[in-house]
């Protein structure tokens, strides 16, 4: 047959069954479309909101003053005003605008419906943008047409925000904001609402004067970066205009500062969750196999319910390529649709987790905001390309199976079951735990920012869920052959046979339940371990009386410090035995980002409680190099597990450090050098504390002297280690609420995948149940028999689920945690939950029986 | 259009075929002439159907040849095979086997399609057809929506509508009571004499033997008389 | 280019000369140059931030060397103050928000017939200074400080492209001051006075770093260093106004102040510069802005004529007439706000016999509108 003609073929069966069929079992294959849909989505969902989540990378201010082109920095990310005058040079030449940016996170308190809004508060010199090339286009006007330049500089308090933002607040120009910055309570006044019909002003955006915003934040004299903005826009793409560009930039750069392409930033920015997105990644594309699977299922039900058809297509000299090739189409139709309304499912889910994820953003890794959703044309390629792709991997088989059906001749005459023979065999699935031991030596892969990615691990782990599910319907034969000999009535006794006789597809049905719930118990283990070793390190290591930051800011990149003199001011009062005042900011190693901690080393190494990898001392200092206590994720970053140096670009040039001591931490995967804060003072030239923990002479003072330190510093964060453990927690739980929502989004679409499979199944035995209703098996029966199985199918999937799923939180522990994020966590396993869910298993499983027999039931008549 | 290569629309010589220790057809001999009409009895087990199975090619004799239209089946491959039981032969099941899911006007066009039969020819052809078996108000019809003996015109309009070399009709008035039965046995007598197509019905019913031109009985695994 | 036939004749109807005491200070509060001052130089040199308006503009035609290519160079730095009264003052130096600059830096290549200009604007700060007490300039592309021996300036700019000039300007003829008792008057409001300070002939060396060449250059330029506090007066519109270097080696620095119906206002003035540095100058009513021809720019539309002819009654040498042709058609300068555009450029001074006899810089500004009110 030629090519065309077997073309044509293939779409006369198409259009005249495949789709004949569907419009009789509309209900059903919609569902399997939205089954389809929803794993694509989550993908998709997940993909979309983290890029959103992340995308503008704290460069709020291009909203403002366009994109720019290149970045000038500090290693610690904060300039001053005398970086600035050393770039007075740089600043000469018109090819290029420099844009110097002050930036800070501020509360917004006193709203008018109570509540308080986080808030980015931007400082740009705002005369000078009339100079960037691309703020004419945006025509956005600070003033009004009368009003003379200056009237607008200067203000100790005016800002601009966007209609959005002032929407959300509920204010109008001339109103004040008041708000916390820096540990003070201070007001802002809005100058004006920008037009901004565009709405490209995020709506957590405020903009001020550069003076302006630096006296707001109580951050005189201090900058967080130049922005370099080239004046021939058109050029931007102009690699060797770029490349000399930047070749002249960096002949006049002060040595103490970084130049970098902004699209360097991005990237960095980029590498530093990559990660974290990976690890998101890879939870949603379960929902997309479990939606291949419950394909694969679905179309092997339609391959046994068409078997009549098929047989008598075979009869006619049908070929066995062209039906495979009509299965397969089958598939490839139902993954497109599917994947395609799976784009905008996933725009939906995308709109819930973008908040969730920026969150988690914020309060790991850098300040960002969310910037608004957009599918681009490689989303729509990859979702419907995955869709597309899984649906005719999920096509396969069934439709394999439909070319070993026989002509009608032999079909007639007698039973004939197919069925998936190596779902009998063993072998494969043992071979692939084997292999998953195997993949364990696989070493991780190193990435652009210094972070590994567990490949091994995550190899290991594909290779073992697949191999359960490959023997878990052996696991379902051998369960229901132990509980055979106690099932004495015909109806658990046929239910009980059934599930022994192990049909291929009851042990499908199994299969895609076992992989959903060992993900899940994995999962449950991986987030009750993080929460429990968390927990343990606040009772060790958190024993102050007092914790005092910063008010309203969470994230770790957009942290302004506590203004020295409110702080010595603080420190002043009585009753204080001892502070431990904590000064961070960003270093450069030679890859990535980490964090430099000034401390006192004697409180730190001697006194303050830690829980240590590697007691100080047990390590030796390398001569010449600054002492440092490092955290697990630091020497396991930079490997000094066993003492050795490590240099770090800061504001003073290259340092080097050296760990002589250990310490266990989970506040931030770059990890955490400590050193002495005189030292850090010197390399940094900044004063400006993080935190500070105090220890009281009289501890029955202690909610007394808080609530008044409260009173005193509004702007304050003060918390006893009951309030922090509880705020710290908060963020943990947020850091896993996108890891939630997909197990469950998960979870979800192996139930209803339970359904349609338990549906196949009784499809295929019309036969026996129409025999036994013959012999006067009643329909109740038949319903609670049908529960009954389903129950068996959910017991199975358990047992065989939750031994994977110890595995994989094994798994998840020591491997993907300590080689991605590399902290070491105590393991634990939440018994009551797994067995809770065990309960549920069953439950759902014969509730499903009875659902899909009574719905089967229905159909008959 | 089509090559008359053989004399003979079948010719079966030497066929043995076993399913483990069963022998089922023990070196059995049929010829079947063009235009010829031959009726096959034989009580359960005797190896009717299996002979069928072998004649469609559906399963291969484990030595012996069949030739149909002229081709030796075990010199095909399964793809030639399929191919033959799309060109050359019709076949009328007891139970129907019509395509749920086409109306009987598409189920009767099917196999035109199969083989090509350019669109005009095809919708005449089909036309015509239904004009014969009688069922031209029907043709839009589900076959769950007709009766058995008219399910069954269908089916006989379906395997001539190609114009195969042979047809295989297995117990066609099986499912039928005697008037439908006969109504059918009638088509399948003229519209056989018509195309000039051999026919060889299996079949219990000594009734039914009455449109053949000869009668062949079988009993394990050899023809006894013809 | 569209020639406009027949001269428009200057409205003259005011005698000239006649005193008008300005105030000390002006309506906004700001200092208003004051008659009969003497001024010291190096200081004088320097910002005066007392004043509304002050600005410092070095034009000047220059060769090669080596191959005698011509060019023509603008450089002008702007000071605006911030009202006395309304003004604020920042808590940092590195954005003061008092006063505020403009640097426009052109540079017109003659054989290419090529026009490199930009603009800046920045407000005191990191990247816009300028010294009280010297010449001592840095906003933005353009630097302007004394030379060590105090004899003349240093001026360097900077270009699109890398480009960069950088001169050493020395005086060949002492300052001249303009105006009646030092002032300079620009209209009929009091306080539309400046202190109009000129080095008529500077002699120019230096490098010229363009189009990835360096090479070494002189010429002659012109340095206006001008302060006020009302720069036009009420119901001025714009300027047109030329500093001619005739080949004699005297100059003659011609303006007209447009009024916003198109005539001239009774303070427009011509001057001749002697050999020597002596200067004669006759108003409105001696003498003649002749427009010969138009051009349109491409980019903001607006059309300044910039064939020019003026004839003059000299006091003693009897009429004079010059006239005006740019070397390159195209020398608009224009920020990133159009409607502050104005034409700036090189000419050829040409004689009644058709003759070049020296050379000029040629300004035209106010034809986009809205410069009265900026300058009042």
């Amino acid at each position: 047959m030629s090519l065309s003609s077997r073309f044509q073929l293939v779409w006369l069966l198409l259009t005249k069954m495949t789709f004949r069929h569907w419009r009789n079992k509309a209900g059903h294959y919609l569902l399997l479309m939205v089954i389809v849909a929803v794993g694509v989505g989550a993908f998709n969902g997940i993909r979309q909101a983290s890029r959103s989540a992340s995308a503008n990378f704290g460069l709020f201010n291009q909203a403002v003053s366009g994109q720019s082109d290149f970045l000038i920095e500090s290693p610690t990310q904060r300039l001053l005003e005398k970086d600035l005058k050393q770039l007075a040079r740089l600043g000469k030449s018109p090819d290029w605008n420099l844009v110097p940016v002050v930036e800070g996170s501020v509360t917004a308190v006193e709203l008018i419906n109570g509540a308080k809004k986080q808030l980015r508060l931007i400082g740009l010199d705002l005369l000078a943008l009339g100079n960037l090339p691309t703020l004419t286009q945006q025509n956005l006007k600070f003033s009004e047409e009368n009003a003379s330049w200056y009237d607008w500089l200067g203000s100790d308090n005016e800002v601009w925000v966007g209609q959005s933002l002032a929407d959300s607040v509920g204010v109008t120009g001339g109103d004040t904001i008041s708000f916390l910055a820096s540990g003070r309570k201070a007001k802002m006044k809005i100058r004006m609402i920008l037009d901004d019909p565009d709405g490209n002003l995020p709506d957590d955006l405020v903009l001020g004067d550069l003076p302006t915003v630096q006296h707001l934040l109580s951050r005189s004299g201090e900058l967080n970066r130049v922005e370099v903005v080239l004046t021939q826009v058109d050029r931007r793409e102009d690699k060797p205009y770029l490349a000399e560009i930047e070749d002249r930039l960096r002949k006049e750069l002060p040595r103490n500062l970084i130049l970098s392409p902004t699209e360097n930033r991005a990237a960095d920015r980029a590498a530093m969750t990559a990660a974290f997105r990976l690890n998101l990644t890879i939870l949603s594309l379960i929902a997309i196999l479990v939606g291949a699977y419950l394909i694969l299922q679905a179309l092997d039900a339609a391959v046994v319910r068409r078997r009549a058809e098929i047989a008598t297509l075979r009869s006619l000299g049908v070929g066995a390529s062209v039906l495979f090739s009509t299965f397969l189409l089958e598939a490839l139709v139902l993954g497109l649709l599917g994947s395609i309304a799976g784009v905008g499912v996933g725009q939906v889910l995308a709109f819930g987790a973008v908040g969730m994820l920026a969150d988690t953003v914020n309060a790991l890794y850098f300040a960002t905001s969310v910037e608004a959703l957009s599918v681009t044309s490689l989303d729509v390629i990859v979702g419907v390309g995955l869709g597309v792709a899984f649906s005719l991997l999920a096509g396969w088989l069934p439709a394999r199976d439909a070319t070993q059906t026989p002509p009608a001749q032999i079909l007639a005459k007698g039973d004939w079951s197919p069925g998936f023979f190596w779902l009998r065999k063993p072998k494969v699935g043992l071979c692939l735990l084997g292999l998953g031991g195997v993949a364990l030596c696989f070493p991780p892969f190193i990435m652009e920012a210094g972070s590994k990615m567990p490949v091994g691990g995550f190899v290991a782990a594909g290779c073992w869920i697949l191999g359960s599910a490959l023997l878990a319907g052996h696991g379902l034969v051998l369960l229901a052959g132990w509980v055979r000999p106690f099932c004495s009535g015909p109806v658990s006794r046929l239910a009980c046979s059934r599930l022994w006789d192990g049909s291929s597809r009851h042990r499908l049905a199994v299969a895609g339940l076992v992989v959903a719930v060992s993900m899940v118990t994995g999962m449950f283990q991986m987030i009750e371990s993080f929460r429990d070793t968390i927990e343990e390190w606040f009772d060790v290591r958190f024993q102050a009386d007092l914790y005092i930051s910063e008010s309203g800011v969470t994230g770790a990149g957009s942290i302004n410090g506590i203004d020295p003199t409110l702080l010595d001011g603080l420190l002043r009062q009585p009753n204080i035995k001892y502070a431990d005042i904590m000064r961070i900011c960003y270093a450069k190693p030679a890859r990535g980002v980490t964090v430099l901690a000034g401390v006192d080393m004697k409180h730190w190494s001697q006194e303050a409680r830690q829980i240590w990898l590697k007691e100080p001392g047990t390590l030796q200092s390398v001569k010449g190099t600054e002492p440092a206590l490092v955290s697990e994720t630091f020497a396991r970053r930079f490997g000094v597990l066993e003492g050795g140096v490590v240099e770090l670009q800061t504001p003073s040039g290259m340092q080097k450090v050296s760990p002589f001591g250990i310490f266990c931490d989970y506040g931030n995967e770059f990890g955490m050098a400590a050193i002495s804060q005189l030292e850090w003072i010197k390399w940094t030239g900044s004063e400006r504390a993080v935190n500070v923990s105090l220890y009281l002479e009289d501890r029955s003072k202690l909610k007394e002297m808080r609530d008044q330190l409260r009173i005193a510093y509004p702007g304050l964060d003060i918390r006893n280690e009951r309030e922090l453990r509880d705020v710290a927690l908060g963020i943990f739980e947020q850091t896993f609420q996108a890891t939630h929502a997909l197990s469950l989004i998960g979870l979800a679409v192996a139930f209803a995948g339970l359904l349609l499979g338990l549906l196949s199944i009784f499809d295929e035995s019309t036969q026996t149940w129409q025999t036994l209703k013959h012999l006067g098996f009643s329909t109740q029966r038949f319903i609670l028999a049908a529960g009954l199985e389903g129950a068996g199918i959910g017991v199975a999937a358990w047992v065989v689920g939750a031994i994977t799923g110890l595995a994989l939180g094994w798994l998840l522990v020591f491997v993907i945690n300590v080689q991605s994020f590399g902290w070491t966590l105590l393991w634990t396993v939440p018994l009551a939950n797994i067995l809770w869910f065990g309960v549920l298993l069953t439950v759902v499983g014969f509730v499903s029986g009875m659902i899909s027999a009574s719905y089967w039931n229905f159909r008959r008549r | 259009m089509k090559d008359f290569a053989g004399p003979f629309a079948l010719a079966v010589t030497g066929a043995k075929k076993s399913f483990g220790k069963v022998d089922v057809l023990k070196g059995l001999d049929l010829t079947i002439q063009s235009g010829e009409r031959v009726a096959l009895m034989g009580p359960s087990g005797s190896g009717k159907s299996t002979l069928l199975n072998c004649i469609c090619g559906i399963e291969p004799l484990d030595s012996g040849n069949i030739q149909v239209g002229g081709k030796e089946l075990s010199d095909l491959k399964r793809t030639e095979l399929e191919k033959i039981r799309r060109e050359n032969i019709g076949y009328v099941f007891q139970s129907f086997h019509l395509l749920p899911t086409l109306n009987a006007f598409e189920n009767v066009e099917f196999p035109a399609q199969l083989v090509g039969m350019p669109r005009d020819q095809r919708i005449q052809r089909v036309t015509d057809l239904f004009n014969d078996v009688g069922l031209s108000h029907r043709k839009d019809h589900l076959p769950d929506e007709l009766s058995g003996g008219e399910r069954q015109r269908v089916a006989i309009a379906r395997a001539l509508v190609h114009r195969p070399r042979l047809i295989l009709a297995d117990e066609p008035t099986g499912s039928l009571d005697t008037e439908s039965g006969g109504q059918v046995l009638e088509l399948l007598k003229s519209l056989s004499i018509e195309i000039g197509v051999a026919l060889l019905l299996v079949t219990h019913d000594h009734e039914s033997t009455r449109i053949c031109d000869r009668v062949i009985r079988m009993k394990d695994g050899f023809l006894i008389s013809d | 280019m569209k020639i406009i036939f027949g001269f428009l004749l200057i409205s003259c109807l005011n005698i000239h000369a006649e005193w008008i005491e300005p105030p000390t200070r002006s309506s906004k509060g700001f200092l208003v140059p004051t008659a009969d001052y003497i001024p010291t130089f190096p200081q004088d040199h320097g910002a005066h931030r007392g004043y509304a308006l002050e600005w410092w503009y070095w034009v000047g035609h220059l060769e090669t060397v080596n191959d005698g290519q011509k060019y023509g160079f603008q450089s002008t730095v702007f000071r605006v103050a911030g009202d006395p009264k309304n003004s604020k003052d920042s808590e940092t130096e590195t954005f003061g928000s008092r006063q505020l600059f403009l640097a426009h830096s052109a540079l017109s290549d003659r054989s290419e017939k090529k026009y490199l200009h930009h603009e800046r604007v920045l407000r005191e700060g990191w990247q816009a200074q300028a010294s009280k007490d010297t010449l001592g300039l840095e906003v933005a592309g353009i630097e302007a400080r004394m030379l060590v021996d105090g004899k003349g300036h240093h001026l360097t700019t900077h270009y699109p492209g890398g480009g960069k000039l950088e001169l050493e300007l020395i005086p060949a003829k002492p300052l001249v001051r303009f105006g009646e008792r030092g002032l300079s008057r620009k209209g009929d409001g009091a306080a539309s006075v400046s202190w109009y300070w000129s080095y008529s002939r500077l002699k120019a060396t230096g490098v010229l770093s363009h189009n990835g060449q360096v090479q070494k250059v002189r010429g002659f330029a012109w340095m206006d260093h001008e302060i006020s506090s009302s720069q036009l007066g009420k119901g001025l519109a714009g300027w047109d106004w030329t500093c001619m270097q005739l080949d004699d080696g005297t100059e003659v620095k011609a303006y007209r102040l447009r009024k916003d119906d198109g005539s001239s206002d009774r303070w427009s003035a011509v001057y001749w510069i002697d050999a020597k540095g002596k200067t004669q100058h006759v108003y409105a009513d001696q003498f003649t802005w002749g427009e010969e021809g138009d051009w349109t720019s491409p980019t903001t539309g607006l059309t300044y004529p910039t064939y020019i002819r003026i004839n003059a009654d000299h006091p003693t040498r009897g009429k004079q007439s010059y006239r005006l042709r740019p070397i390159i058609d195209d020398q608009e300068f224009y920020g990133n706000r159009a409607d502050n555009a104005y034409w700036e450029g090189a000419c050829d001074v040409i004689s009644p016999d058709d003759e070049v006899i020296g050379r000029a810089y040629l300004e035209l500004a106010g034809y986009g509108g809205g410069l009265g009110a900026r300058l009042n």
